[in-house]
């Protein structure tokens, strides 16, 4: 009899795990139950959506047709509301589904904080294809967008808003803009870029309260008692996991659902991949970790073998024709060793960070030349021996 | 020669400028990439891409 395989969540995780279910038991029957009603599509991209350089349609990645060229039953629009244990089956839709493996790739959610306020119209965040359209359609009555939180998603979201003509002002509590990705140097000429581009920055700055006359927001209280005003405003504070079907089932949790090196949770014959996990303590939130986790998931739930090995951090963000690589350990501190050359004039600062003679991270910005040996470096944990401080003016002697 | 986006993140391979990164030299076709060849940007798959 075929294994019944069920997967919940149609992201990057869900639907890489359904196509190496494929490959490995290609008599398996799958199930893929998503909440959102659209097909699989790129959530790096919907920003493109805001700024209307893309209409959604354009970001879909596979369609239903995809699905049922595979014999996979799609479930769009059809939530799993629980899952049973003995015999293991879902409930969706008043309807129960047997599976013999399962895997929750639920994903995260957009984490708004306890703002006073912040549940008013006018306040909004980004995280799906709904949320995209309606910041895109609001933005064409808007003027003025303020955007709490300055990290990747918070500024191509501004970038996106910027595109449309809006005045952006940043909002960010820590002292320099995108906190994970730069160190002070790096940040400094970013900002300077963007604020000659018309940006605007509050650092430092504690986000009190959003005052609204009563049927919208219509400023923001910093902890320093100013206030902005503006029309809409933009909630990036982070990505959460989504863990309610993981609680109710008593899911070995922490900050997200534990898993070992086969994707596989405290519970025999459930497994889980993407942003909903967490592993040796690492909570990831990027697509390539959520598209790794989701293929050694669907490999090991299929009856292959597959071990996970984590995944270097990445980050990358193009705002204003402006690039920006960070990888590994970008150390802000200045605590490791660093080769860096910099043209802030150019808008341009590039630094690998060294333990030992091993490339431990790197901030590449304006520049991204050297790209994938740096980081092949980088994965590899590649002993670098005389090489060590001379990388960004010998590119070529890192290849291999 | 036609340029193509990847689907994944919008990167888009230009064979003017190629992907010397990679040891994709300027003047490559898209077609002409190797069959393993990914995204430099997200690690797409050449099938990921689409003709702008």
């Amino acid at each position: 009899m075929a294994t019944k395989y069920v997967v919940v969540g149609a992201g990057v995780a869900g639907v890489t795990a359904c196509q190496a279910i494929l490959d490995t038991d290609p008599e398996g029957e799958i199930r893929l139950f998503t909440d959102e009603p659209y097909p699989f599509y790129s959530r790096m991209r919907l920003t493109e959506v805001v700024s209307r350089k893309v209409e959604p349609q354009q970001l879909v990645l596979r369609g239903p047709a995809w699905f049922e060229e595979r014999g996979i039953g799609f479930h769009p629009g059809e939530p799993v509301q629980e899952i049973g244990l003995e015999p293991l089956r879902v409930l969706s839709q008043r309807r129960h589904y047997r599976a013999d493996r399962l895997l929750l790739a639920t994903g995260g959610y957009s984490f708004i904080p306890p703002i006073p306020g912040a549940q008013q119209a006018g306040v909004f965040s980004l995280r799906t294809m709904a949320d995209a359209m309606s910041i895109r359609d609001q933005a064409a009555e808007a003027s003025r967008a303020i955007v709490v939180g300055g990290g990747v998603l918070g500024l191509e979201l501004g970038n996106a808003l910027h595109a449309r003509g809006l005045e952006v002002t940043v909002v960010e509590t820590s002292d320099r803009l995108l906190p994970r990705q730069t160190d002070l140097q790096a940040a400094r000429i970013l900002q300077e870029t963007m604020e000659r581009m018309g940006f605007r920055f509050r650092l430092s700055a504690q986000s009190r309260e959003i005052q609204g006359d009563g049927k919208r927001a219509r400023a923001l209280l910093l902890g320093d008692g100013e206030v902005l005003e503006a029309d809409m405003f933009l909630i990036s504070a982070g990505v959460r996991p989504h863990l309610e079907l993981a609680r109710a089932l008593g899911l070995k949790l922490d900050r997200a659902i534990v898993v070992d090196h086969r994707m596989e949770t405290s519970i025999p014959n459930i497994y889980a991949a993407g942003d909903c996990i967490e592993h040796q303590g690492a909570y990831y939130g990027i697509w390539p970790a959520a598209e790794e986790q989701g293929r050694i998931a669907g490999i090991n739930m299929a009856g292959g073998q597959a071990s996970y090995q984590g995944t270097v951090m990445r980050n990358q963000l193009k705002v204003l024709g402006i690039d920006l690589l960070a990888a590994g350990q970008i150390d802000p501190e200045g605590a490791l060793e660093a080769e860096v050359v910099s043209d802030p004039s150019r808008g341009i600062y590039r630094k690998l960070v060294y333990q030992e003679d091993r490339i431990v991270g790197t901030i590449l910005l304006g520049d991204l030349s050297g790209q994938r040996g740096i980081l092949r470096a980088l994965e590899e944990a590649r002993s670098l021996g005389h090489l060590k401080g001379s990388v960004l003016r010998n590119l070529d002697a890192l290849a291999g | 020669m036609d340029k193509y986006e990847c689907q994944v993140c919008g990167y888009l391979y230009d064979p003017a400028v190629g992907d010397p990164d990679n040891g994709v030299a300027p003047g490559t076709s898209f077609e002409s990439l190797p069959a393993d060849w990914v995204c430099p940007v997200c690690g797409a798959a050449k099938d990921q891409f689409q003709k702008v």
